[in-house]
């Protein structure tokens, strides 16, 4: 890691932009009151307004992002935008200029995954006005160094932006580099800057924030956040080399896959109970039948010690290695190895070569049909839902009841969002097409006066008698 | 058996209705029960109030299940006459809701104590509207009466965890009264006016008024005789859950009054082996035709099921979509989903055995393991981290099977304490812990 005072990053990061034509970094002079920097910087901050829509209602979002380009992209948190969320979901995207009402017409262009930023573009480009944080020289931070940010207010104050300050009290490895202020720096998603002005780093989620709260004399064990603020920021190192990963695709997106559920982090006394406290490790609950890690010999419970004959780095907390791991596989792609030493047992040491795999089908891009007669959403089943239903290794075949409309008959009889659906009209359903066939032909059919499903929930299964007239 | 009962009577000629009531309130007792709990991470007593009422000259009483459990400690009845007498535990049974003490009948000769018992009425020949009464010692205050009528004599009242998180109320039906029944009456009789006990108070709905459920007697006689003899009911399981076919009739092309649902099928359980399918109807039990339209039709048939001889075959005729199949399914012994508890105190940890049917509930891939009930804080379990929830499947390599290899291995540590390497199943995921003297 290159630690770098503000004044010499500065310095060198001048030096090539004045070697490097096409990359100007915008470098003020160090004493330049805050108040300018901030006037020059809110220009590199955005409101974005989007609305979820389902089957029966549309929920508007305002999130904070930053543009990264001349072409208008702008880069969003993990958790911005829900996940699981088909894309074909998310409409209407405005962009909002800080101290601006009218919005900006803008397209999502998907979800990144190996870091979880979500991208979208303004169609038509971005004012003139408008900065990418690109433009300005990264820094590294020091402890005790002034940092600030900016802050949006919402819709109705038409997005004015603030001033929020702070010092950075800590850098942690968790396992990408997070800088930590006591204060609030930014609103989530906005950028953070150096009191020179250089960029320090994009503002992450929201921090709890534990704290004693009595009433009368009853104390009480909170934890609280803020919303609109947040202390926490992604170094600008961890920040800037990730922003060419923008997706091509909203869905169908080529993900590897080492095909193991529930990893791990061996904690501290049971590796040193294995010999193995010198080293980062992670357990392996269980192995997805056919996948990648089962195909290559490495079996539940087995305990990764290294990658590619590397030991993975130790961090505090100790979870953070779930992160790392993760992201050794995301940065990789299918068809790529990985060797990974194994500890079986308590003393077995071995070494096995993965081929890494496609990720199955995640649960957004899920085949799904909305039958609005009957007020039912049928989705496809994809692995996650074996996962979570413990049904991996069994033949169990159906579809999933991802939305039922309140006081629809269906709903009376019983059916609820999330239960599996195995045969309807006394059908066994082994696949989606079939599923959506049969019940078309229900929708369709407006004579109909009652339909049967079994369902199963939980591990319970049961017959759903469906009256429609 | 039961139509006997009804037509003996129990008012001989010449005792008058008042006298029958008079001897029945002679025969409730209160009962205080100090028992052990494995609660935060060690074993603790605690106490609790009920009521029984007496049903032999030899001093046997009937309660319910969950007022004197397996884990009483002691049991101390209050006789009618104000006097105290130490009883034991003789069985137990948790899906009627029905325990079964004995007075110390030495105690009883020695202090020359005395003692009416109460006879049972036929809880079948009841109507909607007959007038009842309850006794028993709602929060403790003994010997209360409250009068109400029977207001529905087959009420279908299953709970998966009614009874301290066991299962209830899926082998008989109750009876619904509007007498105030409180917590307290539990275990005490439901009587006519001349005395004779029709149920067992025993459950209430919470937040409701006047909705009080009592077993019937036809069920407590035949619970407490099984009871009296080998302390427990051995019942059948196959894993079938059948359901109400309401007006499904149509639907699955039946005759009305013909068939069960088969609602689901345990996963694993004989009936899964033997191939039958949620979705089923049942038609017939070794040819005896089943009629499951009305939810209170149910427990009859479970009963029927339970009945059956463990490891027995019984014949399952059934309707498959046009088809007809007749399956064989052996039974096996019914278990509790709640396991046997145990408290490990230089551990500071409560376990419950993982129970077959706990197993197929979670979708576990076996029975092995303890349940983790709780750990008491700064003590080695708690400090190597495991906390309540966890399924503790192996320690030092050796797969835990039952709860008697944990002891062993706590002995083990007791004298020549070690470190051991813990393996648990939280929220499906496998971590590892260190138990450290």
């Amino acid at each position: 890691m290159s630690r770098f005072s503000p004044r010499r990053g500065c310095g060198l990061l001048t030096l090539l932009a004045i070697l490097l034509p096409g990359a100007p970094l915008l470098a003020p002079a160090a004493d330049t009151p805050v108040a300018e920097l901030f006037e020059a910087r809110i220009n590199s901050v955005l409101a974005v307004e989007f609305f979820v829509e389902t089957e029966t209602d549309r929920r508007p979002s305002v999130v904070i992002g930053v543009p990264i380009d001349s072409e208008g992209t702008i880069v969003l948190l993990d958790s911005s935008v829900p996940g699981w969320l088909p894309p074909d979901q998310l409409k209407d995207f405005q962009i909002y200029l800080p101290r601006s009402r009218d919005g900006i017409a803008g397209s999502y262009l998907g979800q990144d995954q190996l870091t979880g930023w979500h991208f979208i573009r303004a169609d038509e480009g971005l004012p003139k006005e408008v900065v990418p944080v690109t433009e300005y020289a990264p820094v590294d931070p020091d402890l005790g160094m002034d940092a600030w940010g900016i802050g949006l207010l919402g819709k109705d104050f038409d997005f004015e932006p603030y001033l929020q300050k702070g010092s950075v009290s800590l850098v942690q490895k968790i396992p990408q580099e997070v800088g930590f202020s006591v204060n609030d720096l930014a609103s989530p998603g906005a950028p953070v800057f150096a009191r020179s002005g250089d960029f320090l780093g994009w503002a992450g989620n929201p921090i709890w924030k534990e704290r004693h709260m009595y009433l009368e004399n009853d104390r009480y064990n909170v934890s609280i956040r803020n919303p609109n603020g947040t202390g926490s920021f992604l170094l600008a190192k961890e920040f800037l080399p990730y922003l060419d990963r923008i997706p091509e695709t909203a869905t169908g997106q080529v993900v590897p896959w080492l095909g193991v559920v529930g990893m791990q982090p061996v904690e501290r006394e049971a590796a040193k109970f294995l010999k193995i406290e010198n080293v980062s490790a992670i357990l392996i609950s269980d192995i997805v039948a056919e996948g990648p890690a089962a195909k290559a010999g490495i079996l539940k419970r087995d305990i990764i010690l290294t990658i590619d004959g590397e030991e993975m780095p130790k961090f505090s907390p100790q979870r953070a290695v779930n992160g790392y791991i993760e992201r050794e596989i995301l940065r990789r792609a299918p068809g790529d190895t990985m060797t990974l030493g194994i500890l079986r047992g308590t003393e077995e040491r071995l070494e096995f070569t993965v081929t890494l795999g496609q990720q199955p089908k995640p649960l957004k891009e899920a085949e799904r049909n909305y039958f609005e007669r009957l007020g039912i959403t049928l989705r496809e089943l994809v692995l996650f839902d074996k996962i979570s239903r413990q049904i991996v290794d069994s033949e169990e075949s159906g579809v999933i009841a991802n939305f039922v409309k309140p006081n629809t008959p269906a709903n009376t009889a019983g059916l609820l969002a999330g239960d599996m659906v195995l045969e309807i009209d006394g059908v066994a359903i082994d696949g989606y097409s079939q599923a959506i066939e049969i019940m078309q032909a229900i929708e369709d059919d407006e004579e109909r006066r009652e339909f049967v499903l079994l369902i199963s929930r939980g591990t319970e299964t049961s017959v759903i008698r469906v009256r429609l007239k | 058996m039961l139509a006997g009962c009804a037509t003996n009577g129990y008012a001989p000629a010449g005792r008058s209705e008042q006298q029958g009531f008079d001897r029945l309130l002679d025969s409730v007792v209160r009962i205080d029960v100090r028992e052990m709990r494995f609660n935060g991470g060690s074993a603790r007593f605690t106490s609790g109030v009920g009521s029984g009422v007496i049903i032999s000259e030899d001093g046997l009483i009937l309660t319910n299940a969950h007022v004197a459990t397996r884990k009483a400690v002691e049991i101390s009845v209050t006789l009618s006459n104000l006097e105290r007498v130490d009883a034991e535990l003789v069985g137990w049974d948790h899906w009627t809701d029905l325990a079964l003490l004995r007075l110390d009948v030495d105690e009883v000769k020695r202090r020359n104590l005395t003692f009416a018992h109460a006879e049972f009425g036929d809880s079948d020949a009841l109507s909607p509207g007959q007038t009842v009464f309850a006794v028993g010692t709602p929060h403790g205050l003994t010997r209360t009466v409250t009068k109400g009528i029977i207001s529905n004599t087959n009420r279908f009242f299953e709970a998966s965890d009614g009874v301290r998180g066991y299962e209830t109320g899926y082998f008989n039906t109750w009876l619904q009264t509007d007498a105030a029944i409180n917590p307290g009456n539990s275990g005490g009789p439901l009587v006519l006016a001349d005395g004779r006990v029709v149920g067992i108070n025993s459950r209430t709905y919470l937040g409701a008024e006047n909705l009080g459920f009592a077993i019937p007697s036809n069920t407590a006689r035949v619970v407490a005789a099984e009871l009296g003899a080998n302390g427990e009911v051995e019942r059948s399981y196959v894993g079938l859950v059948p359901g109400a076919l309401l007006d499904l009739e149509g639907f699955y092309e039946l005759e009305i009054n013909t068939g069960a649902l088969v609602n689901s099928v345990d996963p694993g359980s004989p009936a899964a082996k033997a191939g039958l399918r949620a979705g089923d109807i049942l038609l017939a039990i070794n040819d005896q035709p089943i009629d499951g339209r009305f939810p209170e039709q149910l427990p009859p048939i479970q009963n029927q099921i339970a009945s059956a001889a463990i490891g027995s075959e019984l014949s399952m005729t059934l309707k498959r979509g046009q088809e007809r199949l007749t399956v064989s399914v052996t039974t096996e012994k019914l278990e509790s989903r709640v396991g046997e508890e145990w408290a490990f105190e230089k551990w500071g940890m409560s376990v419950r055995k993982v129970s077959r049917a706990f197993a197929r509930e979670n979708r576990l891939q076996d029975d092995d393991g303890v349940i983790v009930i709780d750990t008491q804080r700064a003590f080695p379990a708690a400090k190597a981290g495991l906390s309540r929830g966890d399924i503790i499947t192996k320690v030092n390599s050796e797969t835990i099977g039952d709860l008697e290899q944990l002891k062993g291995i706590y002995g083990e540590f007791e004298e020549d304490p070690q470190s051991l390497l813990v393996e648990a199943l939280r929220n499906r995921s496998v971590a590892l812990f260190v138990l450290k003297p």
